[in-house]
């Protein structure tokens, strides 16, 4: 179906290299064990849990970009790398932004490098969503913290995916006008989202709330 | 369609509020190697009727031309588009270029379209400063399209230079080496009679030696058709293993993106 998400029983280890480089001291670290979740479209399903718990290693699992040791993810029934890329949108860590252009060069490069063909009104549009248009033509060293997250926001959300994938987006966004945003832009937008927290309490709003403890 | 314009801009917008980087890749590096020889070949040949295995007081400053646009440009493909990979690495927005719907090798020339107009816009420059009065349209433009050949080989290798640079950085030094002495071998800056018997052979084969070959011959006139089979050979080898890299090491690079 379209926009349905669904996790099924995935496991996940990472091989640690030794201090010292030598191959065959390698350990194995399991990161997730056993980890299952079905995200009806249009839902919004939140990852709460300590750091280290694994809520990343979920997420970029759910976009289809690490493997599973074990167990599968299904995006709309099939492989995520089976699905056209401008279908997922994505925020990580780092928010993928390029400090040196403005805010409008920043959008206008990501949603021609994802296949838009109405670059500026695309562009306004997605600002406008996010709060930012007033700041649209200033350069990035310009913009605070959160004004950047609404920006890395704006890029994930400009081609108008099926799934949207954020990883911490409340990092350095405020509880009173920043959270509710985040919330009212995507049950506009109406897209199947993956959200990860910390705070239990910034992803109240959310359908699904999957608490993760490191195995 | 890649959007190419756009590619463009957002590199013009970069490079126009960094400036230095540009200056010393572009016009510091190849004059460094180019001028300090020009001057000794002109002392050498402005006073005697000399030649040097077929470099005389006629060809040299064609030679030094051909040679320094020839520079210009694989320059400009690998060491301009392997740092420009490596600045999108290192600001982690490598994961959008990776991650875009079309085709990677095309996205990591479009990232470089500046310097593939810049190049060719050079070497327009240069070949119309010394050649437009002793050759034919066709043969300008087939020169032009051969400085552009020389710039894919150069983002052949700089592509691959920054597979190697994730993946296996420890081999990053043994493909510097190699390319060094293709280089040094290349013959783009002096005459191959005047190297040793052994150097001599492996020169006569280097691809490098053999484009600038074809564009010199292409200048003149004509065209060299044994030095372009050992040209575009090479060429068409190198960008094969490009796109196997791209395929081979997808799963790997798509790991170290998200681990970066």
């Amino acid at each position: 179906m379209t926009g349905e998400l669904s996790i099924e029983g995935i496991q996940k280890s990472f091989r640690l290299p030794h201090a010292w480089g030598i191959p065959w001291l390698a350990k194995n670290a399991e990161v997730i064990r056993d980890f299952s979740l079905h995200v009806k479209p249009g839902h919004i399903a939140a990852l709460v849990g300590a750091n280290g718990a694994g809520k990343t290693t979920v997420l970029k699992m759910a976009m289809g970009m690490y493997r599973p040791t074990r167990g599968r993810v299904l995006l709309e029934g099939k492989p995520a790398h089976r699905l056209p890329r401008q279908h997922l949108g994505m925020m990580l860590t780092h928010r993928l932004l390029y400090y040196a252009l403005t805010g409008y060069e920043n959008l206008a490069y990501t949603a021609a490098l994802y296949g838009s063909r109405t670059i500026p009104a695309d562009v306004q549009q997605s600002a406008e969503r996010w709060q930012i248009a007033a700041y649209l033509h200033r350069p990035m060293q310009e913009y605070s913290q959160g004004m950047r997250t609404r920006l890395a926001l704006a890029r994930a959300t400009i081609t108008r995916p099926r799934f949207l994938f954020l990883d911490e987006p409340f990092a350095f966004l405020d509880e009173q006008t920043g959270v509710p945003l985040v919330e009212k832009v995507i049950r506009e937008l109406g897209v199947t989202t993956l959200i990860t927290s910390p705070q239990r309490s910034n992803v109240a709003f959310a359908d699904q709330v999957v608490e993760l403890t490191a195995p | 369609m890649i959007p190419f314009s756009i590619f463009f801009k957002k590199e013009l917008a970069l490079e126009s509020r960094y400036p230095l980087p540009l200056v010393q890749n572009l016009i510091i590096s190849p004059m460094v190697t180019a001028l300090p020889l020009f001057f000794v070949y002109r002392s050498v040949f402005a006073t005697t009727t000399r030649d040097v295995a077929g470099w005389n007081g006629e060809n040299y400053l064609l030679q030094i031309g051909v040679g320094l646009i020839c520079h210009f440009c694989l320059n400009s493909g690998s060491y301009v588009l392997f740092n420009r990979l490596l600045a999108e690495w290192h600001s982690h927005t490598f994961v959008l270029l990776w991650f875009s719907p079309f085709p990677r090798v095309m996205n990591f020339l479009a990232l470089s379209l500046s310097d593939i107009l810049r190049a060719l816009l050079f070497a327009v420059t240069i070949t119309t400063f010394l050649f437009w009065k002793q050759i034919a349209l066709i043969y300008f433009f087939a020169a032009l399209a051969l400085f552009a050949a020389f710039f894919l080989f150069g983002a052949a290798v700089g592509i691959l230079r920054f597979f190697q640079q994730l993946l296996a950085p420890a081999w990053l030094d043994f493909v510097n080496f190699f390319t060094l002495g293709l280089l040094f071998t290349s013959g783009l800056y002096f005459p191959i009679g005047v190297l040793p018997g052994i150097l001599h052979s492996v020169a006569k084969g280097n691809p490098f030696f053999n484009g600038k070959q074809l564009i010199l011959s292409a200048v003149q006139g004509h065209f060299d058709l044994a030095a372009g089979a050992l040209f575009f050979g090479p060429l068409f080898i190198l960008w094969a293993v490009v796109f196997l890299s791209t395929v081979v090491f997808n799963g790997r690079i798509t790991e170290a993106c998200l681990k970066n």
